[in-house]
């Protein structure tokens, strides 16, 4: 009877502990935590976007590589192919046409769009749609949507620390990196 | 005495029971990886690209700077290495902001990739023994909370924000980065690359 009753006493402490886990622990979900990193990451890259002078748009740190507008347009390229994986189409072109997106505002503009548009289908999947099964088309190894999205926001991330240094090699201060006022 | 015994017991299978059902929940939905394998998976991608270049670029020019206010190439390395180190301590519950460790200064490019190394594998050592169930759980900062999968997630986008800064390095000093020269040698072999 004793050990009956400890036993009870036991499971009520916790379940309560385990309530009251759940009760403080303000963490998002992880679809709502990977859409606000994308959009964290995604508005690094806009605020480049909009900040660099559009005269200096073409400019490129050695011929064979991207111009800053490339790397912008390839970003949002890069954005809508991974929404198209996410849901089994066959992915767009992974470099927007810069004939297409002629000056600035319109660069940033699809930019910008190609960022919202990945969170708020992040956020519409939800966490169902980051367990869902995917396949890329440049590896063997299946993964699901938390795959594909840490993917898609590291492309990001890898293609920001690339600009960084186009800001440097043209005299100027990336916006993250200036005095907060 | 036997009491005891069956308190402990009790104990530790309640205490298990929680991570067990977690491990379940969220290995089911998917026949594919595991939120702590996806996580791996992109943090070894990134680890590889980063230790590549760290072995590949020539160790007369790692003191390379594009201007004279940034990092250099050997800083940006050691720079990753030690923000691994630090989202690791995080991981495994140490204070914020606390005293950073730090080794010997390393002296050349072995010493270097040595660090750089060590700092990614003992990083994959803390995600592996987290794994899902430990990623879910809260990290207290001193501005928010976030969960273990959120820290990494960071902690990946930042290798991924410094190999970016690399590749233009490599770039600069007119050589292509190993990443890029792999997938040109997939594209002549008519295979479909990666966004790079």
């Amino acid at each position: 009877m004793r050990r009956m009753f400890l036993f009870v006493t036991l499971l009520a402490l916790l379940a309560a502990t385990n309530a009251a886990a759940q009760a403080t622990s303000s963490t998002p979900t992880p679809s709502e935590a990977l859409a606000r990193l994308w959009t964290e990451v995604g508005g690094k890259v806009i605020e480049m976007a909009e900040d660099f002078p559009e005269e200096n748009y073409d400019f490129k740190p050695t011929p064979e590589v991207r111009s800053f507008a490339a790397q912008m347009l390839h970003v949002a390229g890069g954005n809508y192919l991974f929404m198209d994986l996410a849901q089994g189409k066959r992915p767009g072109a992974e470099d927007l046409s810069r004939e297409k997106y002629k000056t600035k505002a319109e660069i940033v503009a699809v930019l910008k769009k190609s960022v919202e548009e990945g969170a708020a289908f992040i956020r519409q999947q939800g966490d169902a749609g980051l367990a869902k099964a995917v396949k890329f088309p440049w590896s063997q190894t299946p993964t699901n949507g938390t795959g594909l999205w840490g993917e898609a926001i590291n492309h990001i991330g890898e293609h920001y620390g690339q600009l960084v240094v186009y800001y440097r090699v043209n005299g100027m201060v990336p916006p993250a990196s200036r005095p907060r006022r | 005495m036997r009491k005891t015994f069956s308190l402990v017991a009790l104990l530790v299978v309640l205490a298990a029971a929680p991570i067990v059902a977690a491990a379940q929940q969220t290995a089911t939905p998917a026949a594919a990886a595991s939120a702590a394998a996806d996580l791996l998976a992109a943090w070894n991608r990134e680890a590889k690209k980063l230790i590549d270049m760290a072995e590949d670029f020539p160790e007369d020019k790692y003191n390379y700077k594009p201007t004279p206010e940034v990092r250099s190439f050997a800083e940006q390395l050691t720079h990753v290495a030690e923000a691994n180190a630090r989202f690791a301590g995080l991981a495994r519950g140490q204070a914020p902001g606390g005293p950073e460790h730090h080794d010997a200064a390393p002296k050349n490019k072995a010493e270097i990739v040595a660090m750089l190394k060590k700092s990614f594998e003992d990083a994959a050592a803390a995600i592996q023994s987290a794994g899902d169930a430990g990623l879910a759980q809260p990290i207290k900062l001193p501005t928010r909370i976030i969960t273990g999968y959120g820290l990494w997630t960071s902690a990946t986008i930042n290798a991924a924000e410094h190999y970016g800064n690399l590749v233009v390095y490599y770039r600069l000093n007119g050589l292509v980065p190993p990443t890029t020269r792999a997938a040109q040698e997939r594209q002549r072999q008519q295979q479909q690359p990666p966004p790079r």
